[in-house]
């Protein structure tokens, strides 16, 4: 595989936005359209049940969000990564062997 | 009064387990049709269970009855428990696993190809990590979901049993704030274990280190030469 074809595979792959600012691109994922509230995990309930009603979804929002946040980071970084390649081919048919 | 009309019997605090089951059991499919029934008893429910909280509030439970220590452990009457149960609003829809990197390689000859190598290799790397990371919130997304579906339909039957019981027709023709009497008291609290019982916990403690976000940790490599070769920037 080629640095070319590499970059190409991975637009195609993850559906990146390569050479706009490298934004999450069309494949990033939007996230649950209807997000839940502590209330569907039972934290407007009394006592103990309640506490562990909102632990549950402040854990489940939290992850959530990590998730978002670890897409949306990588995403740009194999953006960026694909862009590199193209830079890079372009280059190289200069001053390095290129073997595809 | 449709409740009244269904034979009086005794009840049971039958063993609850519920909890992890297998996806795709039995169990597990009734426990989604079950649950939708929670729904539908919750205004007879919540009216018997307001009663009974207020005989428990009034009047106290037995010595040593076993609804005590699940009043303490949650600190909430068994209307609490109803409504907590209602409340509850599974499946959890967790975001898609991510495709893995490639192993590729990359045709490709001279000093860029060191540095891309590393390069690469860290974000398969990090790739390799938000899959195991995505596929554990998958998982913990179907585990809150059972744990919902399964508290909620356990919840449900408990429910029935309890509009059924000859408890609840000693809770709904005791004297309004009056005596209680201690056959009233000890059917508020039968009926109130009954529901209690069914309340198991989820410890989102075990789950923490699984969830958490992981940092990306760019790769060593050997310095290019600006202008030439293959360079990021991130």
């Amino acid at each position: 595989m080629t640095p070319d074809q590499l970059a190409t595979a991975l637009v195609a792959t993850f559906d990146l936005d390569v050479g706009a600012g490298n934004g999450p691109g069309a494949g990033a994922h939007p996230g649950p359209a209807d997000p839940l509230s502590p209330a569907d995990f039972g934290g407007g309930a009394p006592g103990g049940l309640g506490e562990l009603g909102r632990a549950v979804h402040a854990q489940w929002a939290a992850a959530l969000a990590a998730r978002a946040a670890e897409d949306t980071g990588q995403r740009a970084r194999l953006a960026a990564t694909a862009e590199g390649l193209r830079a890079a081919t372009d280059r190289y048919s200069t001053t390095d062997t290129l073997d595809g | 009064m449709a409740d009244l009309l269904q034979p009086a019997t005794r009840l049971s605090v039958p063993e609850v387990a519920h909890g992890g089951r297998a996806l795709g059991s039995g169990r597990h499919r009734m426990d989604r049709r079950q649950s939708a029934v929670l729904d539908r008893l919750l205004v007879s429910g919540r009216d018997l269970l307001t009663r009974v909280d207020r005989v428990l509030t009034d009047g106290g439970a037995p010595a040593d009855h076993p609804v005590l220590p699940l009043i303490t452990r949650w600190r909430v009457l068994p209307g609490g428990a109803l409504e907590f149960a209602a409340a509850l609003r599974p499946p959890l829809t967790a975001p898609p696993v991510p495709a893995a990197l490639p192993d590729a390689p990359v045709e490709w000859a001279g000093p860029a190809s060191a540095v891309f190598g590393a390069h690469w290799a860290g974000l398969r790397a990090h790739q390799e990590t938000l899959v195991t990371r995505a596929e554990a919130t998958a998982e913990y997304a179907t585990q809150v979901s059972d744990w919902m579906f399964a508290l909620r339909s356990d919840m449900a039957d408990a429910v029935a049993a309890a509009l059924g019981s000859a408890e609840a027709v000693a809770i709904r023709t005791a004297l309004p704030d009056g005596f209680v009497a201690p056959e009233v008291v000890r059917a508020a609290a039968d009926l109130g274990h009954l529901v209690l019982a069914v309340v198991t916990p989820f410890d989102p403690a075990a789950w923490t280190a699984s969830l958490s976000e992981s940092p990306y940790l760019p790769a060593d490599r050997p310095p290019s030469a600006p202008g030439r070769g293959f360079t990021i920037n991130t």
